[in-house]
């Protein structure tokens, strides 16, 4: 496979049940920024003088830039997400959903910026940030490790699981 | 299907042939050249206003599902003066009337700056303008020709769904 390109990186809006998502692609997403860092356990003991590590939990943060266009419904929904702290089930990839290998996460995230700079020479975007919040359904699901794989289907798995 | 800027260049033209409204010996027109000869501008009748595509400058994406294009126009304004006053040249009064008109006519023309919903639409198709540049006059044309001979740029801008 050659070089992945960021401009086909998507962030999808499940518009249905979690359970049998209807992703809508949002195409007002500029640059964003897909981070998943984990913490950092010490497991020292004294059969080593070498500091050693385990992860322990993860934080994962989704930060970019939207062009504002109030007709759009992606748009539409990001902004009242932030003004209202609803919940919204996302799939996060570095490329299309229908791509085998386009790798992200999937699960329910909150708003938790949604800045405007307004320089007079400036087209309009949103600052935003976006983190996993408690599951707004009954399914309990925290956020995941996504994955297309070969159909093409998404599939999931826990973070910090050995999936071998 | 015309380029994006021909299309671009027609609506210009047309907003311009609607603010000036010429008659008899005036016109506006979409050229890629003036269709007049140097020797010809000596015996130039009325005002003529020639509309050319300039450049076209694609900047990219503008966000994952639409890019963004500036649009650079080219407006050349020329007539030649039939009344000069003693010392033979074009009178200043001559001089004022025709770069009042550059600004309250061709250049209100095509002046969208966005606010208040002020916006250029035709076609689906939504932009601002940038930037307006006028050369008002040329001192050479003016010296050797008594042409008004006004030179104009205008950038517009636009982002479209791809």
């Amino acid at each position: 496979m050659g070089a992945k390109i960021a401009v086909k990186a998507k962030i999808y809006r499940n518009t249905s049940d979690f359970d049998t998502p209807s992703w809508s692609e949002n195409k007002r997403v500029a640059d964003a920024t897909y981070t998943l860092t984990p913490d950092e356990g010490s497991a020292d003991d004294r059969g080593s003088r070498v500091h050693q590590f385990e992860p322990t939990q993860y934080t994962i943060e989704v930060t970019g830039r939207m062009r504002v266009d109030s007709d759009d419904a992606e748009y539409v929904a990001f902004r009242d997400a932030a003004a209202q702290d609803l919940g919204l089930d996302l799939l996060v990839l570095d490329g299309p959903n229908d791509t085998e290998n386009s790798e992200g996460c999937r699960g329910w995230f909150k708003v938790f910026a949604f800045s405007e700079p307004q320089e007079m020479a400036n087209v309009l975007y949103r600052e935003f940030t976006l983190k996993p919040c408690v599951p707004q359904d009954d399914s309990d699901t925290p956020v995941k490790f996504a994955i297309i794989e070969s159909g093409p289907t998404l599939t999931t798995y826990e973070f910090g699981v050995d999936q071998a | 299907m015309a380029a994006g800027i021909i299309d671009l260049c027609d609506q210009v033209a047309s907003l311009i042939d609607t603010a000036w409204a010429p008659g008899g010996n005036d016109s506006v027109e979409r050229v890629y050249q003036a269709p007049i000869t140097k020797s010809e501008l000596d015996y130039l009748v009325g005002r003529k206003v020639y509309v050319f595509p300039r450049r076209k400058l694609s900047l990219g994406a503008a966000d994952r599902g639409s890019d963004r294009f500036n649009w650079e126009i080219g407006i050349l304004a020329v007539e030649r003066c039939t009344e000069t006053g003693n010392d033979g040249l074009p009178t200043a009064d001559w001089m004022d009337d025709r770069t009042e008109w550059m600004e309250a006519t061709i250049e209100d023309a095509i002046d969208f700056d966005g606010r208040d919903g002020n916006d250029l639409e035709f076609d689906g198709r939504t932009l601002q303008t940038l930037s307006i540049e006028t050369e008002i006059y040329d001192v050479d044309h003016l010296d050797e020709s008594k042409l008004f001979w006004s030179e104009l740029i205008v950038t517009f801008d636009e982002v479209s769904d791809v």
